[in-house]
């Protein structure tokens, strides 16, 4: 299976809103905290110290799914074809 | 993610709090997976968190990768204490963090079994070099001790404050 490098972090919010409806999300100096049913996962939005960017890595954000138990769902809707 | 390596990590850190200083000393589990990209970049390293669960970090090597989690990890961390008044909230913060649990811990077990019984070997020649192994029944360890506690900047003393914490970098000379 190939996935895209990065996702755009809005296609990230867009994703947490069909597969964690509910979930928050706030700014944790190069983190977002992303909590969902009690989980808590990390995700990089910046690289200590370099230019932060809109991008989110994909591994990055296929380990969120994991952690915050929604990875069927957050994994399909990052396919190419899927909108 | 393909076949991962499970890995120990340790690391250990001073953080600085509101009016505390405490000391973090962890061993913790993760996986390390070698990804392709899809553009011309070559393989990506991946480290993903297992316990604690609630990070990754990613590389062009075993080394930058690992550097980029501990980052991470430290990034976090600096953000714990950030958001607590006091040492217990963040200890308690830290533990609720590194306790954490998901569905790759089961995965590392897995592997981890997997190697004892020969039935597969590290995946990637890297990891398979490493000559230290650590039996996976040792459990993960986390110790955070308060070093200096309610120190007063009135006093003429210094005055931890997390805004002192600061993650590595670098900038171009010009």
């Amino acid at each position: 299976m190939s996935f895209a490098r990065f996702i755009a972090i809005s296609r990230v919010w867009e994703i947490l809103n069909f597969c964690a409806p509910g979930y928050t999300q706030r700014r944790s100096r190069d983190k977002y905290v992303v909590q969902f049913q009690g989980h808590t996962y990390m995700l990089g939005c910046g690289s200590h110290g370099k230019a932060e960017t809109k991008d989110i890595r994909a591994s990055d954000v296929r380990k969120m799914s994991r952690t915050l138990g929604v990875e069927e769902c957050v994994v399909g809707r990052m396919q190419p074809s899927s909108t | 993610m393909n076949s991962p390596d499970p890995l120990f990590f340790s690391h250990r850190e001073s953080v600085e709090g509101n009016g505390f200083v405490a000391a973090i000393s962890m061993r913790g589990r993760c996986l390390v997976a070698r990804e392709q990209r899809d553009d011309d970049a070559g393989d990506a390293w991946v480290f993903y968190g297992v316990q604690p669960c609630g990070l990754s970090a990613e590389g062009d090597s075993l080394p930058s990768a690992f550097a980029e989690f501990r980052e991470s990890l430290k990034d976090i961390l600096f953000g714990l204490a950030d958001d607590a008044q006091n040492f217990d909230q963040f200890r308690l913060a830290v533990e609720a963090f590194f306790n954490q649990a998901d569905s790759d811990t089961d995965l590392w077990l897995r592997r981890a079994e997997e190697i004892r019984s020969g039935s597969g070997e590290p995946v990637d020649q890297t990891v398979s070099s490493l000559s230290q192994r650590l039996l996976h029944e040792n459990k993960p360890a986390l110790s955070i001790d308060l070093k200096i506690a309610n120190v007063l900047a009135d006093d003429g003393n210094y005055e931890p404050s997390p805004s002192n914490n600061v993650t590595s970098g670098f900038r171009v000379a010009a």
